[in-house]
């Protein structure tokens, strides 16, 4: 697909600048989705629409004054301000989506911002925008006519971009992709529901957890698209929420793998959702100290599954999915080697989805950014060390399996090829764990690419010889690669 | 059927709308009659064990109106509303009763649609019935139907059903919460990243010297990382048959892990372990939600054994936490609150197995503090034997404190007040009889018996007043059992009470069974005092002179009770009287004190649990003194 594409986004470590046009670029989208949204209740004159209204045009006035003339637009499945594109986040996924279908609907890409917007200049934008007729064979060329001839002339629609080839296949794709990744960030809003209302001692309605972790199920026993993919993206805003949903993803993947039935599977979910819930009572500054911690620090740090014992102990109903998640809670941190923690009485030895969880939670947490490290491990280095240096402390077995499950170079590692090309691990063969599927993001001289995914499992036909293969994993920040462009 | 003739004046289209109305009233009835069935098997399911034959018929009826349903109906789809469930929007089962309905129970899970495709398998049927069971069973903790369905994986039974957020918003049950700005900062942010600047600033300062350890969860390299594999090494990571086979073995372990038990030694060896009151205090109320679980499941056995492990844990952290023993009494006393305590009442009723001798010990564990909850099951409970067990525990926890026992006898529900009064005789604290004497002119008649012999185990001048009073009672089980209940006692002011009583001018109008109860009260008490007056009144009267038979019977009969040797003096010397009618007298009293003696047993008429009605209005009987 064309547009602004990946080399657009914006890679991680910005200047200031860029980061506050992101911002206010987030902004502008959801507040264009409140007062499409508001307007759809309320007549463009009603009290209801003024705040928001206000608010948008205020909005339109930063970004004009900071950048000049701008564009929001939708390309694939994400927003963008002009070259940036918007992070999606669990709170900001109904929203965006909501935008793209509806610019979608009316043959739009997005806008161009032209100038400062008037209040009266916005009212008829949206109530044009609300009457389009989108099943007329052409819903942007009377949009746009009609902008024209009600004189709106500092909000310009910019037309959809048609995909070149195979739209059946590439809209299947797509479809799939949404479907996983709606699933997904609705899984990361779960949690965030989940763990916020057991720190706060509110009711806890696991449901909704349980419901997340079904559709997380269903999507990794049909195949359809690679959730694993999705978990090495991380979000900083909502890591503390999305390691939980990575670490139920990875876990339900390894669970598969090993052939659980459903019904353990969707408790394997859920108890790797919360096996962390213990660390909301843990003081923030202790959580994120960039430094060593002091002994006090640690003991609250280490006691953190005991905690998780003691709040799943206060749900409603004590059936097994609760019971099960209370001995992960307890056991994630303990290894198969008998160190880790808590050390308590005379423990037995460690239940399978405890030693599942512990592997997929030390995989993620390796791998995500951390106050006390600069850098996080590729999840190439993350697996070399759990294969190498720390491979006593699992389970040699499940190790093997989890192996089997991401590839020796997961998904989200930078790989370079015997082709020179850089490429990013998109999803692993479950064939050839050293032979995964690549995205080309540069080329043999190093310049950045929207490539095509390349299976490196492929052979030259009636030959046995690979017809690409992988030379290392490199650092993707050493080659300003952003990793989460190639998988979403 | 159309009427002949009438037919002309319908047209062909009205006709067939006509049909089309009567077969979709047709299916709609049978539809109903489909779900009736199932709620029937469904309570069934609760009701018999599951080799019951009634059972089993109810299983039959239900599966062959399904497979009927579905070959004359094809696939059916059941939409589903707060309280109904429509098939082509006519409503086949509606139930408002929140605690009972299946469609609300849908509903509130957020199932809109339930479609039963033709095919259903009879194990299907039955995984139905086991989901139903499931969701509505309150012991189960009522699991999400969505998730239980969702776990089955039916391939004939498909679900519509809507998110948890749209319950909510339809419900507007709870508000969606929305994080204060940098409510996240103060709770989980992990692994958020703050600057290393922020986080100095906020953390507190190390004390100087302190020791510092590494992260938890960091995990440094130890090992020079290699920039690729060796493909080579493919062959250590592939799972050998052995290896697969292990592993399938550990899934079958873990399906049959003893989760509650390893759990419960998770939280003993937590509780063990806490230094800090509050620490503690929390540890103790997650064993507490266990030894509820233990309740709720029925597991008698296991609620009193965590019972008496948390009371043991607590002794032992005692010797160094003094405050942690009253720690642990709090939460135990926290059981006894009437709000979770009165949840019991339906358990035990469905348990009718439930050994008595548990519940009381159980009860008795909990302490006096579970008082007020446990009178109130007295009014729920429908076995007798388990409120015996409830007055057991009761006698026993309120030994040293009947007040909360004294305030239930104002009680509306007269059973309630009976059993209350039962477990105060059985404590015989001095000092209730004031209180006895209210239930002594309580208007039942059963409450009435009950307070006269409650009364009967208080060793004190004051209930003695209150059971000769009982005298002048209404009614005649009441009299006598005081009559029986002051003879008990075995002392001459007794035995003067009671001829007292004899003595007075109404005695004669009570009907014969009830004076002759009281003079077998009397010879059960007496003393030689009374045997010239008895002597004369066996002898009263002469050959030609009429006399009260009756009372010369009575006379008789006091005398072989008293059973004296001076008493038996005169009967032996009446035994050979030369008239006839004192002669018959006293050998009829002989014949019936030996035949009692025989029997091993004194009369006890009055003594008896008569008119022991069913259910929950019956006191606990045996038991009494």
């Amino acid at each position: 697909m064309s547009g602004p594409a990946t080399r657009a986004s914006v890679p991680s470590g910005q200047d200031a600048s860029t980061q506050r046009i992101l911002v206010q670029g987030r902004n502008l989208a959801m507040q264009l989705c409140v007062l499409l949204k508001t307007a759809r209740i309320h007549d463009v004159g009603n009290v209801a629409f003024h705040g928001p209204l206000v608010n948008f045009i205020e909005t339109v006035d930063q970004l004009y004054t900071a950048e000049g003339e701008f564009k929001l637009q939708a390309v694939g499945d994400f927003l963008y301000i002009n070259q940036g594109r918007l992070k999606l986040d669990g709170s900001s996924y109904a929203s965006y989506q909501y935008l793209i279908d509806e610019f979608r609907n009316r043959g739009l890409s997005g806008f161009a911002f032209a100038g400062k917007v008037t209040p009266p200049e916005v009212k008829k934008f949206v109530r044009l925008f609300l009457d389009v007729d989108v099943k007329a064979s052409d819903p942007y060329v009377d949009f746009s006519g009609s902008l024209t001839k009600l004189s709106v002339e500092h909000l310009v629609p910019l037309r959809t971009v048609v995909p070149q080839s195979g739209s059946i296949n590439v809209e299947e794709a797509r479809d799939s992709r949404k479907v996983a990744k709606r699933t997904f960030y609705r899984a990361i809003e779960s949690t965030k529901t989940v763990m916020l209302s057991a720190r706060d001692k509110r009711p806890v309605d696991l449901r909704k957890a349980k419901r997340a972790v079904q559709s997380i199920v269903d999507l990794i026993l049909n195949e359809e698209f690679s959730l694993i993919g999705l978990t090495a993206i991380k979000n900083h805003d909502e890591y503390t929420f999305q390691h939980c949903v990575n670490v139920s993803i990875l876990s339900i993947s390894l669970g598969q793998r090993l052939g659980l039935s459903k019904k353990m599977l969707g408790e394997l979910g859920v108890a790797a959702i919360l096996h962390d819930l213990g660390k909301a009572t843990i003081p923030g500054w202790v959580l994120n100290k960039p430094g060593k911690l002091t002994a006090e620090e640690w003991k609250l740090m280490t006691d953190h599954p005991v905690q998780g014992v003691k709040m799943i102990s206060k749900l409603r109903g004590l059936n097994e999915l609760a019971l099960r998640a209370m001995i992960v809670a307890f056991e994630h941190h303990l290894n198969i080697d008998g160190s880790g923690y808590p050390k308590l009485g005379d423990h037995l030895a460690m239940s399978l989805f405890s030693r599942i969880v512990a592997i997929a939670d030390c995989f993620d947490a390796m791998t995500a950014h951390r106050s006390y490290r600069k850098t996080p491990f590729t999840p190439y280095e993350a697996l070399h060390h759990m294969l190498v240096a720390n491979k006593e402390k699992f389970d040699p077995l499940l190790i093997k399996a989890f192996v089997n499950t991401v590839g020796m170079y997961p998904a989200g590692t930078v790989v370079l090829l015997d082709t020179n090309e850089i490429g990013v691990v998109t999803e692993h063969n479950s064939h050839e764990i050293f032979r995964p599927k690549v995205k080309i993001v540069a080329d043999r001289d190093r310049k950045h690419v929207d490539g095509a995914i390349v299976d490196v499992s492929h052979r030259e036909p009636g030959s046995d010889t690979y017809t690409v293969g992988i030379v290392s994993a490199l650092n993707p920040e050493e080659y300003g690669i952003n990793v989460a462009d190639a998988l979403t | 059927m159309a009427q002949p003739g009438t037919a002309k004046n319908v047209s062909p289209e009205e006709k067939a709308e006509k049909i089309g109305d009567q077969v979709l009233a047709l299916d709609v009835k049978r539809v109903a009659d489909w779900i009736q069935a199932l709620v029937r098997t469904l309570k069934a399911y609760r009701m018999y064990l599951p080799n019951n034959p009634t059972l089993h018929k109810f299983q039959s009826d239900l599966e062959a109106r399904t497979w009927s349903c579905l070959k004359e109906i094809g696939d059916i789809v059941l939409n589903v509303q707060q309280f109904d469930l429509l098939f082509e929007d006519y409503s086949v089962y509606h139930n408002a009763a929140r605690e009972e309905s299946l469609a609300f129970r849908f509903y509130t899970d957020g199932v809109r649609q339930m479609t039963f495709r033709e095919g259903l398998e009879p194990q299907e049927l039955r995984g139905l019935l086991d989901v139903l069971k499931k969701a509505t069973d309150p012991s189960q903790g009522q699991d999400d139907v969505v998730t239980l369905l969702w776990e089955r994986d039916f391939r004939h039974i498909e679900y519509v059903h809507i998110s948890i957020d749209e319950i909510v918003d339809e419900s507007s049950a709870t508000q969606d919460y929305e994080p204060e700005a940098g409510a996240i900062e103060g709770g989980i942010p992990w692994p958020a990243s703050p600057t290393a600047a922020e986080a100095e600033e906020e953390a507190p300062r190390t004390a100087s010297g302190e020791s510092v350890v590494e992260r938890s969860d960091d995990w440094n390299p130890k090992a020079p990382i290699k920039s690729s594999w060796d493909e080579s090494m493919g062959v250590q990571f592939a799972l050998s048959e052995q290896e697969s086979k292990t592993l399938h073995e550990s899934i079958v372990v873990e399906e049959a892990r003893p989760l509650l038990n390893e759990v419960l030694e998770i939280v003993a060896a937590i509780l063990t372990s806490e230094e800090e009151p509050t620490s503690f205090l929390e540890s103790a109320s997650a064993f507490q939600k266990f030894i509820e679980l233990a309740l709720e499941e029925g597991d008698l056995a296991r609620a009193n054994q965590l019972l008496s492990r948390l009371r043991t844990i607590a002794a032992q952290r005692a010797e160094t936490h003094n405050e942690f023993r009253g720690l642990a009494e709090q939460v135990i006393r926290e059981i006894g609150r009437p709000s979770f305590l009165g949840q019991f009442a339906p358990i035990l009723n469905a348990h009718p197995e439930l050994d008595p001798g548990l519940l009381t010990n159980f009860l008795v564990q909990i302490g006096a503090s579970a008082a007020g909850a446990i009178c109130d099951l007295l009014g729920q409970v429908n076995h007798m034997k388990h409120r015996r067990a409830l007055c057991e525990a009761l006698a026993i926890s309120c030994k040293d404190d009947v007040d909360v026992l004294i305030s239930r006898l104002g009680d509306p529900r007269w059973y309630v007040i009976r059993n209350v009064v039962y477990v105060l005789g059985r404590i015989a604290h001095q000092g209730v009889e004031r209180a006895l004497d209210r239930a002594l002119h309580h208007e039942d008649v059963r409450v009435r018996k009950e307070a006269v012999r409650a009364l009967g185990n208080i060793e004190s001048p004051t209930s003695r007043a209150f059971l000769v009073s009982a005298f002048r009672d209404p009614d005649a089980s009441v009299r006598i059992q005081a009559a029986l209940t002051l003879a008990q006692r075995r002392d001459d002011r007794a035995a003067q009470s009671i001829w007292g009583a004899i003595s007075a001018p109404e005695f004669a109008k009570r009907d014969q069974a009830e004076r002759r109860v009281f003079f077998e009260a009397l010879g059960k008490c007496g003393s030689d005092s009374f045997v010239p007056r008895l002597s004369e009144m066996l002898t009263k009267g002469g050959f030609f002179r009429g006399t009260n038979e009756e009372e010369r019977m009575n006379s008789a009969l006091t005398l072989a009770w008293l059973g004296t040797p001076k008493a038996i003096e005169v009967l032996n010397r009446e035994l050979i009287s030369k008239r006839e009618p004192v002669r018959s007298a006293v050998e009829a009293a002989l014949e019936t004190v030996r035949n009692a003696a025989s029997a091993g047993k004194t009369p006890r008429r009055g003594d008896e649990m008569d008119d022991d009605p069913p259910a929950s209005d019956s006191p606990p009987a045996g038991g009494k003194p």
